[in-house]
């Protein structure tokens, strides 16, 4: 069995990892150009495949919809662009607001990808190390709250299954169900709230927040760490440089400005892949260094 | 020394009229094993919150709780974090980390241990609990026997002065039960560590107990050592929640000294009893209503088989029970016949048509009623009133429950819960009845007044239950039957099901064993009591 301890990012310092997706969210929410959000998007999706595995597969069916309706919905709500293909209901549908619902789009599945590789390899352990000292108040926020996910899910499910057997399987209409299942929602979190209650009464019965907290797991901050966290700082530095001097600029209406691969753009793109591929990178290193240590024993 | 004291403890919550604790006071000393018992509601849970100054509930409250003769106000966070270790019922949501070696630290993390103490001292603890084999493991995945030793250990791990568990094995299949409790008296006896337990299951932990407290409506009524309280409790004719030995003894000439361990039952019907067999009853079958015929089935597909080709057929008007471990797939099993989960294999038949290919409203309406594992799932609406409906608001003010329809489903208390979801099911008017644990949190007299209401419904329909509690089990059911390796063994009447089992059985019936063959009950073993011998 693959467990996640084989990956890379179990022997890097929390606080390497932890930063370099959140600048990696970050740069993503901010820059909306076809080519960085196709490199972030890409990149995420095979990020996703390695540390998430098989699973990954089984969550794409929601993620491709959803990008889907996303990029679609735009150009029916939005009718800027100068370039209309059709009229519905007498509106136009421009190319242009199409292109930007793609792009848009898939920053938004990007940052997705990025929270759920985020959600994969920082563990709750890692969690409460990161916040536990300074901010123990939030790291219980946040403990409660992440485990509170996958019992979401499967309270959801039981939820749902024990309310299709009374008074909602007699109801038909489209009114009904959808209050039938507004009814299960709100259910749903007063069944959460509960459960977390008890959570974080457990926390507090053991002294959580008492004292100072130590850890008994300690990360070492080793010289990798410090070559991955100084290489990522600079890489962030210079995207947010030459993005604030405009290299990162582009317009979609009223028309799609070409995507010039002009000196100064090459090498933005060429910084933004690299940093976002610094995970993966570190991953298929240490992937082979495992197989190469193994092939010895 | 006094480890605990409390006196004159009066508690309500904010704006409610009545006293959740009214006049209470006790004192518990420096390594005693104490017991506390009572019905349900009667304002355990609420004391027990009290004592531990983290998790009081806001409300008003007079009178004093000592803790090593200082009072809980004064005592600091560190002090009372350390010094008072709590276990709550349900292990699901007490655990906080993802993995069974960080739980382990977590307690001595937070108040500030030196990472060597805490490295040494989890390993250390996890061979005294016997958790080495999965220390490795992610917490998600345990099974809820051990999630709990893991909250217990974790809990340990401070050495605190008092242990405060409430009801700890409610959710444990008898055989971990017996294992945790075991392990608490270890704790007791090898460690000092002094032991407050709220329990409904007094079997196995009055035998074991220094004193036992008994409540009722907010305050101790009965309190002492544990043969004495037992004594004056018979006395005052609340002989159901007793022990099954002391109730033999109650029941058959009250010859010496009341007997509380299966031990001293024996001994007890070795000297003022004579051999005798009680007879079992042949198994009456009727029309086949479910039948399970060749079933496989797993929650995911990368996971193991819960069921490998189970068969099982459910007779009109009878109640089956199924009784097996935890993770045995009792539940599973339940909820394949409520049609809500389906295998992937083999055919469930319901009236001779497949289940699979009947609609939600055939499957549903009138016909079968499901109660789920936690009852609250039921309950959608804000109030219990409104989920119950016309009909079962009046039957609910018949049964003197009427004032609970007004509160909110998660405000009642397990039984109370337990009470109203069966109402809400007989609602329906269901042929068949299907109920998952239904016992959980109610009180030895709900327990008696469920067991009459399920015996009078079999006239009219049948019953499929699963469930831990075999007291209830040998009670209630016509035929039980155990799950084991993903298959339902043949099931048997009661009486020779439990008297051929040795772990999975009633306490009577270990009592009875080589003296009333074939009793599973202290009702059956007293029928043999013979006053002239």
């Amino acid at each position: 069995m693959k467990s996640k301890d084989k990956f890379a990012y179990s022997g890097m310092h929390p606080v390497t990892v932890a930063f370099h997706i959140m600048a990696q969210i970050c740069l993503t929410m901010f820059i909306l150009h076809p080519v960085f959000v196709a490199i972030s998007l890409f990149i995420s999706l095979f990020l996703c495949a390695s540390v998430v595995g098989k699973k990954f597969l089984k969550e794409l069916k929601f993620y491709l919809p959803f990008y889907l309706i996303v990029a679609v919905s735009n150009p029916l709500f939005s009718h800027n662009g100068a370039t209309p293909m059709f009229f519905l209901n007498g509106k136009p549908i421009t190319y242009e607001a199409l292109i930007y619902g793609f792009v848009s789009s898939g920053m938004f599945l990007s940052i997705l990808l990025w929270c759920r590789v985020w959600s994969a390899v920082i563990t709750d352990d890692k969690l409460l190390f990161l916040l536990g000292k300074q901010f123990p108040k939030i790291g219980l926020v946040l403990t409660v709250t992440l485990r509170m996910i996958p019992r979401f899910r499967m309270k959801w499910e039981e939820l749902r299954e024990v309310r299709s057997t009374v008074d909602d399987a007699a109801k038909k209409g489209f009114v009904s169900k959808v209050k039938g299942a507004l009814r299960l929602f709100s259910a749903l979190i007063t069944q959460a709230m509960e459960s977390s209650m008890e959570t974080g009464m457990s926390m507090a019965a053991r002294g959580y927040g008492v004292r100072k907290r130590t850890s008994v797991i300690t990360y070492k901050f080793r010289t990798g760490d410090a070559i991955f966290l100084s290489l990522n700082l600079l890489l962030t530095a210079s995207i947010v440089v030459f993005v604030a001097l405009g290299a990162a600029k582009y317009d979609f209406y009223p028309y799609i400005s070409p995507v010039s691969v002009g000196d100064r753009s090459i090498i933005v793109f060429v910084l933004y892949a690299v940093q976002s591929a610094m995970l993966l990178f570190k991953e298929v290193k240490e992937e082979a260094l495992w197989n190469f240590c193994r092939s010895k024993i | 020394m006094e480890l605990l004291s409390i006196e004159n403890l009066k508690f309500r919550y904010p704006k409610s009229e009545n006293w959740v604790i009214n006049d209470l006071s006790l004192s518990i000393s420096k390594g005693e094993f104490v017991v506390l018992s009572g019905p349900t509601g009667c304002g355990k849970t609420t004391l027990f919150k009290l004592i531990k100054k983290e998790l009081s509930p806001m409300g008003e409250e007079t009178g004093k709780i000592l803790f090593f003769g200082k009072d809980k106000k004064d005592l600091s966070a560190q002090e009372s974090a350390e010094g008072i270790g709590f276990v709550m019922q349900d292990p699901e949501n007490q655990i906080v980390t993802e993995k069974v070696l960080r739980e382990l630290s977590f307690y001595m993390e937070n108040l500030g241990y030196a990472p060597a103490v805490i490295a040494a001292r989890v390993g250390e603890l996890s061979n005294y609990f016997g958790i080495t084999p999965w220390i490795g493991r992610d917490t998600f995945h345990l099974s809820g026997g051990q999630k709990q030793l893991l909250t217990l250990a974790s809990v340990m791990t401070v050495f605190p002065d008092l242990l405060i568990l409430d009801e700890p094995t409610s959710r444990l299949d008898p055989i971990a039960a017996g294992e945790f409790i075991t392990t608490l008296k270890r704790i007791n006896t090898e460690l000092g560590v002094t032991v407050l337990l709220c329990e409904h299951r007094l079997e196995e932990v009055l035998p074991i107990a220094d004193k036992f407290f008994y409540m009722e409506n907010g305050a101790i009524s009965y309190s002492g050592d544990p043969r004495s309280v037992c004594l004056s409790l018979a006395e005052n004719g609340k002989t159901d929640i007793l022990p099954a030995a002391t109730r033999i003894w109650h029941g058959a000439g009250k010859r010496g000294e009341a007997p509380l361990s299966v031990k001293e039952g024996k001994a007890y019907l070795d000297r003022y009893f004579t051999r005798k067999v009680a007879l079992c009853p042949s198994v009456k079958t009727g029309k086949e209503v479910l039948v399970i015929n060749n079933v496989w089935f797993r929650y995911e597909k990368e996971e193991a088989d819960v069921l490998r080709g189970a068969d099982l057929t459910v007779y009109q008007n009878e109640i089956l029970t199924l009784v097996g471990g935890n993770g045995s797939g009792k539940s599973t099993v339940i909820k394949l016949l409520a049609g809500i989960k389906k295998p992937y294999r083999g055919k469930i038949t319901l009236y001779g048509k497949n289940l699979r290919k009947l609609r939600r409203e055939e499957l549903y309406n009138n016909n079968i009623s499901y109660l789920p594992q936690d009852p609250t799932l039921l309950f959608a609406r804000d109030t219990v009133g409104d989920e119950l409906g016309e009909e079962g608001r009046r039957f609910a003010e018949e049964k003197g429950l009427k004032y609970l329809l007004a509160s909110h489903p998660h405000d009642l208390s397990g039984g109370e819960m337990q009470k109203c979801a069966l109402i809400k099911l007989l609602t329906a008017r269901p042929k068949i009845l299907l109920l998952d644990e239904p016992t959980k949190g109610l009180d030895a007299e709900a327990k008696k007044y469920l067991i009459s209401l399920l015996k009078e419904l079999k006239k009219t329909i049948t019953v499929v239950i699963v469930t831990h509690d075999v007291e209830f089990a040998a009670a209630v059911s016509d035929r039980c039957a155990l799950l084991f390796g993903g298959e339902v063994l043949p099931p048997a009447h009661p009486q020779a099901f439990f008297s051929e089992n040795y772990f999975y059985t009633t306490s009577a019936s270990r009592i009875a064993r080589g003296m009333i063959e074939g009793a599973v009950s202290v009702e059956q073993i007293v029928s043999k009591y013979d006053a002239e011998s």
